[in-house]
């Protein structure tokens, strides 16, 4: 087996444990920081949505409260203002999307679908959990989504929810009597959530991979291309130049060209070396004649 | 001595019920958004922000005026919408000295009252042609067109009752959110929720929440600016108001009846204001010489 075989074989091993080291470690840090990333973004818009909530609850529900005693105006509500303005967002954004799921709702469109419910009763079988991560799967891709519980913590919110009786009136019309009533203080009644596309994500982090192996393995290429042509220039070449003029001498050949080298390295010191033993074997050659 | 007295006079004089009647219709116009006039004894002059208002001024805003807020000192708030006629602190029959029943009388329009909250019920009332509101706690609007009147309370309790020929009728409570309404001679019906056509009607202003601008205008006190004399055609919807409230124009407008135009106005609608007959024709009320007189002279002869 020749040299530079034996040489790319080892290369070609050790590029391909390489690249697998390197291709399970780079993906999985992608995949995470995708995650990641993907998470930040919907705490981001859940906190956008709180923020909102807490802003008409402050400040837009009081200056409509003259308002509210002719009309219900769902504008004056906190988690529909929320609603809408990411709902403008969605326009632009369709996978991402905001809903406060509610087990009795007082706007029908805010009731809990299947998978929404098991989110909310795990809020209800453990009151102290404060958020909730998972990933599920939709006509879009992957999502992620993230919950947070919704509760009744302020008795002042409680006069919309108790019953249709002592709820505002307008607010009885515009919804009836049969929902969003019974709810209880510090009790989880619903969950906000957050649902943001995993799947563009993920696509885009096994490009980045893509492109990194891609990358890894040009580079390997490249110093394989110039570890084979130094070997064939400084080793391989000399070598052979230097074992056929080595077979020349050897068969008697005493006039063969002197071997050159060009370099001062082990090669060269091989050559001078060469050059003084066959200098060295004429000259006992010539001994011997006479 | 005779300063001590002085004193206690002054006093006296500031609790008398005369006083009271000055400060009931003390307002400022605080929100001016249109043509809005009052019309002070006889002449018009332009309501601005800052002008202040008194008990018996006739305020009036245009058809396309959007409101007009007067901020009264007791911390009473009246807010009038488009064409609209008010009278502050009417005074009925029966009324006197500073007793005035009601905070305004609207015989035209809309109008909201807002009481103050640290002031009793009997400070917030109001009156339109055969009804009062009276025991207002909070928020009453009312509406008062030619085919009837409709009073919403808003939030808060009020005490309707109907009036006829001086006499109150019994009174319904409104609680918070109860609509009230009166068409023509029919009897007033209540509901608990006012019907969609009276919400659209209702002036957008009335339903925003506007803060009290009454501290901005306490020591900028503007003049208001005397437009016109009125004429008949002004005051007439006045002058054929209900009965109990057209003796106070009488006494009013009495010198205006020498005017020619005016005159003519008061002769013409005199069905619709009888009372008047007697300042237009004098002569009719004089008392009748003695038809006796003659045969009793010839008698002493």
């Amino acid at each position: 087996m020749k040299l530079l075989l034996k040489f790319n074989l080892v290369f070609l091993l050790v590029f391909a444990i390489g690249f697998g080291i390197a291709a399970t470690v780079a993906r999985d840090l992608l995949q995470r920081d995708a995650r990641e990333e993907v998470l930040d973004r919907a705490r981001l818009l859940m906190e956008k949505a709180v923020v909102v909530s807490s802003f008409t609850a402050e400040h837009i529900a009081p200056l409509l409260e003259t308002q509210m005693k002719y009309t219900f105006l769902p504008e004056s509500v906190p988690s529909f203002v929320s609603t809408e303005i990411l709902k403008k967002l969605q326009t632009k954004y369709p996978d991402y999307s905001y809903k406060p799921a509610m087990l009795n709702p007082t706007n029908p469109r805010d009731r809990a679908v299947e998978w929404e419910a098991d989110v909310i009763a795990q809020f209800r079988t453990s009151p102290d959990r404060t958020e909730f991560v998972g990933e599920r799967d939709t006509p879009s891709g992957r999502s992620l989504f993230i919950a947070r519980p919704i509760k009744i913590v302020n008795p002042a919110c409680l006069r919309c929810h108790t019953t249709p009786e002592a709820a505002p009136k307008t607010l009885v019309d515009k919804y009836g009597p049969g929902n969003g009533f019974g709810w209880t203080m510090n009790e989880a009644l619903g969950a906000q959530v957050v649902s943001v596309p995993l799947s563009v994500p993920l696509q885009r982090a096994d490009r980045a991979l893509g492109v990194v192996l891609a990358l890894l393995a040009a580079v390997f290429l490249l110093i394989g291309g110039a570890l084979n042509l130094m070997l064939w220039k400084l080793v391989i070449q000399p070598v052979t130049r230097l074992s056929a003029l080595s077979d020349r001498v050897s068969m008697g050949e005493m006039d063969a060209p002197e071997f050159k080298a060009k370099s001062h390295d082990e090669i060269g010191v091989l050559a001078d070396s060469f050059t003084r033993m066959r200098k060295s074997l004429v000259h006992a050659m010539k001994l011997l004649d006479s | 001595m005779c300063l001590r007295m002085l004193l206690l006079l002054l006093v006296a004089v500031s609790v008398l019920p005369g006083s009271s009647r000055a400060q009931a219709g003390a307002g400022i116009a605080t929100i001016v958004e249109g043509d809005v006039t009052v019309i002070r004894e006889s002449a018009r002059f332009a309501v601005a922000e800052g002008v202040r208002v008194r008990a018996d001024d006739l305020l009036e805003s245009a058809p396309g005026a959007k409101l007009a807020r007067i901020e009264f000192t007791d911390g009473m708030v009246l807010d009038i919408g488009p064409a609209t006629r008010v009278l502050l602190a009417p005074r009925f029959p029966g009324e006197r000295g500073g007793t005035r029943s009601s905070r305004l009388y609207l015989l035209q329009g809309w109008a909201k009252l807002t009481a103050a909250k640290s002031k009793g019920l009997e400070a917030a009332s109001l009156a339109a042609e055969g009804l009062d509101l009276t025991g207002i706690s909070r928020d009453v609007v009312l509406n008062v067109e030619p085919t009837g009147a409709a009073a919403f309370a808003e939030s808060g309790d009020v005490l309707f009752s109907e009036r006829s020929k001086g006499k109150v009728g019994a009174s319904v409570k409104l609680k918070a959110g109860d609509f009230i309404a009166r068409s023509g001679d029919s009897k007033p019906v209540v509901t608990q929720r006012p019907p969609a056509d009276f919400i659209q009607r209702v002036p957008r202003p009335f339903l925003d929440t506007l803060p009290s601008r009454a501290a901005m205008f306490a020591a900028r006190e503007m003049q208001p600016k005397r437009m016109v004399d009125v004429a008949y055609a002004d005051v007439q919807p006045w002058l054929d108001a209900e009965a109990g409230l057209r003796p106070l124009f009488v006494a009013r407008w009495k010198a205006l009846a020498q005017a020619p135009e005016f005159r003519k106005g008061l002769i013409a609608g005199l069905r619709a204001h009888p009372e008047w007959d007697r300042v237009l024709y004098p002569e009719k009320y004089l008392p009748k010489p003695a038809a006796s007189a003659p045969s009793a002279a010839a008698a002493y002869r």
